[in-house]
């Protein structure tokens, strides 16, 4: 009886797992990327409610949340997200309720609003517009609109390029095909995501913002970059998934030429100046700019508002930039952010390159079904070593 | 070793660790004979089965099986099979599988054959018609059987069997008993049964080693263990027996004929060892072995009925001694036959027994492990 | 208690678990079936899902790939631990049991995400294995032992070692030694004895861990994709592709029900090789 029992609720324990492990196939992303709800009460917390926030690791730093409740009163309560993607089925699930505020990257707004209507328009007489840098505004407003509305306003941006090993390939970096180069075979890292279809799409001369106006044309040139990738597989030691796995390829030298988020370049410089560097190729950089949303079932409208204006404040903004090195659209931040990062940055990114920078563009649905069917082949395809 | 014995033990030794589990023994098991050994548990009798099996290597000495040292032969070549205490019959397989199952490992024979071999040998052991059965779903009585079949089938030359009858009931246990000794007979294969129930032993075998502490005490046909104990243990753990201790060897009357002072009384036995006189010794008398007369009479103990316990065939009467320095009491059995005395609680009796009915052994300086009597 | 109020309370007592699987298992499964066979413009009946992922190589491959490493590490497993749990439950002393339990059990103390980690620290090319290697002189240059299916396997095994090992140690403590003697006595040797008395015995504990391993390896993502870096392609990734990536719920669960099928499937044939019956196994 006691054996046949515990047969039992093992199948029921194995069904279980099985279960779990298919419902778990979300984390793509490292540890710092996985979602974790967390909450911070203030000790005199008054009556302000509670506001819940979608948004990245980093992007609410712990210090800012016991500044914000001290201030208002109000309660804060973070989720992560690890990928717009997942950004967008949380919300699609629930019509957006159960978050205030959003931060989805700039592109994704539009076309997620016009599948899902998960948001709700900006409310322009609510937000400190002087807290913002004016060029930021004017783009994120005009890009984010949706029948004549804005939806989304600026918050952090930032750029992917490569990062090189300077004592191992001092070369790298001039174009994005050095990731192809037999050269670095074994040597080389980059994600299997949109943004590696993008640069090389960019090398390979096409400008896949035009293209993704059309089905057919966009197919052909994500099946040109695609064939690209596949017979640059044996150059790549191995994909890139999360900020830690990079660093960790990167500082064991085993991995000499990579893409990277110019955040994870920029620590990396910061910690050895001489080995690391970010490079903008000739093709530029890929730019994105993350936002502020509304959720269109947002139940605490008033106190989203509060954050972004609390969080735009230039000495708070200052705090995500030294924490996480993006950059932000708050007016005048990055001047008390770290001089040594402020140094790093400009270095790096002058006004030259910042003008080359290719931004992400909106993606029809039939868009996210080309990159993925793009990247799945890529993926399967024999590495032939 | 003579061709006429089967199994032969040569100073074997095995120790587990500090503990000395089987102690120097030698014994000889007769080609044909039922021989078992008989002691309590923990006397080591279990693993000197396990040697001669196989599934223990002895620590020192030899061990023969049908005359060849079989010391570094595994248990799957040895020429004996067993019959374990729980059976250990294969539930996954039917009982013509668990009885073909040897034959199948030997081999060199037909399905068919092996098969014709099984089935006779489940018709020795009075079993037909079951070979499809799952082990499950046949009784105690019939497990027995199919556990026989299993290793008979083998025509080993020596049959082991650890207590196999130990779990059965005590009915079915008295016919197994019968009917194991007609099928050692009737096969002729040795049998070498342990067990620590000596009523098993006396009644099944031709020969009882008996064994304590990894020590064999006394080696002997059935009738002579019971008659003739050779030690103090032997005494006391075979058959029922009143034990008078601390007795005094008072004279000699020939080289065995012993005269014992107990509690004052003057006693005579047969000196189951040396012994000199004023030795310090128990007597062990067989409760049916004393003879009581009514009343006072000459040449005997005087005492008087304390106690009467009916028990069908016989009665087991308490007599309390009456000439002794301390209380002291016998167990006397009587038979219900015609001409048995007819007695009451408070009769005065007169006690009397051959002299070889009782046996004489120098007291255990240590408590000793108390016989089931 | 009188029999109407023993089936109340019988109810009472299951209603947690019903409504646990009811609601968590069945209904969801059941709207996943629905949707399967929805189309995911116009919203009609249609076998366009199903036909979709069997008319892709690309898909058939990756299925394939995914059900064949499944099946092989489950039967590794097995292989490795079969001899651990006859050890453990059979020959060990009490300490060494320990140790070898303590070693099964000591890696789920961690998450399987902290575990894969461990094992790139282990295998990377600037790893310890790597380092060891040149420390003994047998190689002169750094080795990568990431990235290659032989890595999966290795870690897939690892992480599945517990699930495969504590059934058959339970399948296997209930075998009477004396069993395995009296095979012995009757002539038998060690392979015989492991082939008609042991494995037969410990049937319902090997299919019950083969099951459990293979559904876990079959649903893996993050050992498959820490350790097989590009090559690393896994049926839940394109399952996953489907729900997130695409936003596409109708072939996603498709996907879903080719997978659980398969499952079921597998599960049918463990149990008709180990001529076992589900009922009479439970």
């Amino acid at each position: 009886m006691k054996r046949h029992f515990w047969i039992l609720a093992v199948v029921v324990l194995a069904l279980a797992l099985a279960l779990a492990a298919c419902g778990k196939s979300a984390p793509t992303q490292a540890p710092s990327e996985t979602s974790a709800p967390s909450a911070t009460e203030a000790p005199q917390a008054k009556t302000g409610g509670v506001l819940r926030i979608l948004t990245w690791e980093g992007y609410a730093p712990e210090e800012l949340v016991e500044k914000f409740v001290k201030e208002t009163g109000i309660k804060v309560e973070i989720t992560y997200i690890g990928d717009n993607n997942e950004l967008i089925a949380k919300m699609a699930a629930t019509k957006g309720v159960g978050f205030d505020l959003v931060s989805p990257t700039l592109n994704y707004v539009a076309t997620a609003q016009d599948q899902f209507g998960i948001y709700q328009p900006i409310d322009l007489s609510k937000v400190n517009k002087d807290l913002f840098i004016p060029a930021y505004w004017d783009s994120i407003l005009k890009n984010s609109e949706y029948e004549g509305k804005p939806y989304a306003l600026p918050f952090v941006w930032g750029t992917t390029a490569m990062v090189v090993n300077l004592e191992k390939a001092p070369d790298a970096g001039q174009s994005y095909l050095d990731l192809c180069d037999p050269k670095y075979k074994g040597r080389v890292s980059y994600r299997a995501k949109y943004d590696t279809l993008y640069m090389f799409a960019y090398a390979l001369g096409y400008d896949p913002a035009e293209a993704v106006k059309s089905e057919d044309e966009y197919r052909k040139v994500m099946n040109a970059v695609r064939d690209k990738l596949i017979e640059c597989k044996p150059v790549v030691r191995t994909y890139w998934d999360s900020r830690q796995q990079l660093e960790d390829l990167l500082k064991n030298d085993e991995v000499w030429v990579a893409t990277s988020w110019d955040a994870i370049a920029w620590t990396l410089m910061k910690e050895q100046p001489d080995k690391f560097k970010y490079v903008v190729p000739k093709e530029g950089a890929v730019g994105w700019f993350d936002t502020f949303a509304i959720s269109a079932g947002a139940e605490n409208v008033d106190a989203a508002y509060k954050w972004i204006n609390f969080i735009m404040q230039p000495e708070n903004a200052a705090v995500i930039i030294n924490q996480t090195g993006y950059q932000t659209a708050s007016q005048g931040a990055v001047e008390l952010a770290s001089p040594e990062m402020a140094k790093i940055v400009a270095e790096t990114l002058p006004p030259e390159k910042m003008a080359t920078i290719k931004w992400y563009f909106p993606l029809p649905p039939y868009a996210q079904d080309i990159q993925a069917d793009v990247l799945e082949q890529v993926k399967a395809a024999e590495s032939n070593k | 070793m003579s061709p006429e014995i089967d199994v032969g033990l040569v100073n074997v030794t095995k120790k587990f660790g500090n503990l000395v589990a089987v102690d120097n023994v030698s014994l000889e098991v007769p080609k044909g004979s039922f021989f078992s050994i008989l002691g309590p548990s923990g006397s080591g009798k279990t693993t000197l089965l396990r040697m001669i099996a196989g599934f223990e290597v002895p620590t020192s000495g030899d061990i023969f099986i049908g005359g060849q040292r079989v010391n570094d032969v595994p248990p799957n070549k040895r020429p004996c099979n067993m019959v374990f205490q729980r059976l250990a019959l294969f539930p996954m397989m039917n009982v013509l599988d668990n009885v073909t199952f040897g034959l199948r490992r030997r081999g060199g024979m037909s399905k068919a054959e092996m098969e014709r071999r099984a089935k006779d040998a489940l018709a020795r052991v009075g079993l037909q018609g079951l070979e499809k059965r799952k082990i499950n779903q046949i009784s105690g009585g019939q497990q027995q059987r199919v556990a026989l079949a299993r290793s008979l089938v083998l025509e080993p030359t020596v049959l082991l069997l650890d207590e196999p009858l130990g779990s059965l009931d005590l009915k079915l246990r008295q016919s197994m008993k019968l009917e194991l000794k007609h099928l050692q007979a009737r096969t002729g294969t040795t049998f070498v049964y342990i067990t620590h129930d000596q009523t098993i032993a006396l009644a099944m075998s031709d020969t009882v080693a008996v064994i304590n502490h990894g020590k064999i005490e006394q080696i002997a046909p059935p009738e002579e263990l019971y008659r003739r104990p050779a030690t103090h243990f032997v005494a006391s753990f075979v058959g029922e027996n009143n034990k008078l201790v601390n007795g005094k060897v008072v004279a000699f009357q020939d080289e065995e004929k012993v005269e014992v002072d107990i509690a004052g009384i003057r006693m005579l036995g047969r000196a189951g060892e040396a012994l000199s006189v004023n030795d310090t010794v128990d007597l062990f008398i067989r409760p049916e072995m004393i003879t009581v007369r009514p009343g006072k009479g000459e040449n005997g103990i005087l005492g008087k009925v304390s106690e009467i316990n009916f028990d069908g065939s016989h009665s087991l009467v308490i007599v309390s001694l009456l000439e002794s320095k301390q209380p002291l009491s016998l167990n006397v059995k009587i038979q219900h036959t015609e001409n048995a005395p007819d007695l009451k609680i408070g009769d005065l009796v007169t006690l009397s027994w051959r002299w070889d009915a009782a046996n004489a052994f120098l007291s255990m300086a240590q408590p000793h492990i108390e016989a089931e009597a | 208690m009188n029999a109407s109020t023993k089936r109340r309370s019988l109810w009472l007592l299951l209603t947690p678990m019903l409504l646990w699987i009811g609601l968590l298992f069945v209904l969801p499964h059941l709207k996943l079936f629905y949707l399967s066979f929805i189309s995911r413009r116009g919203g009609e009946f249609t076998f366009a899902n199903y036909l979709y992922f069997f008319q892709s190589p690309l898909y058939r491959k990756i299925f394939l790939r995914t059900a064949v490493f499944s099946i092989l590490v489950t039967a590794l497993t097995l292989l490795i631990s079969f001899p651990l749990a006859f050890i453990i439950t059979k020959v060990a002393g009490k300490r060494l049991k320990m140790m070898l339990l303590l070693a099964v059990i000591l890696p789920y103390w961690v998450s399987e995400l902290i575990q894969a980690f461990t094992w790139m620290v282990l295998f990377r090319e600037s790893g310890v294995l790597s380092y060891l290697l040149q420390m003994l002189g047998i190689t002169h240059h750094n080795i990568e032992f990431l990235y290659h299916d032989t890595t999966i396997a290795v870690g897939l095994v690892y992480t599945s070692l517990l699930f495969m090992t504590i059934p058959i140690m339970n399948s296997l403590d209930t075998l009477d030694d004396s069993l395995v003697e009296a095979a012995y006595d009757l002539g038998g040797n060690f392979w015989s004895t492991l082939r008609e008395i042991i494995i037969p015995h410990a049937a319902p504990g090997i299919m019950v861990g083969s099951i459990m391993v293979f559904m876990l390896n079959l649903g893996n993502y993050v050992t498959v994709t820490l350790l097989g870096g590009k090559n690393s392609l896994w049926l839940t990734e394109i399952i996953y592709n489907q729900f997130i990536i695409r936003f596409n719920q109708n072939k996603g669960s498709a996907f879903s029900v080719i997978l659980l099928t398969f499952s079921v499937i597998f599960v049918w044939i463990m149990l008709k090789i180990t001529k076992q019956d589900l009922s009479e196994a439970m």
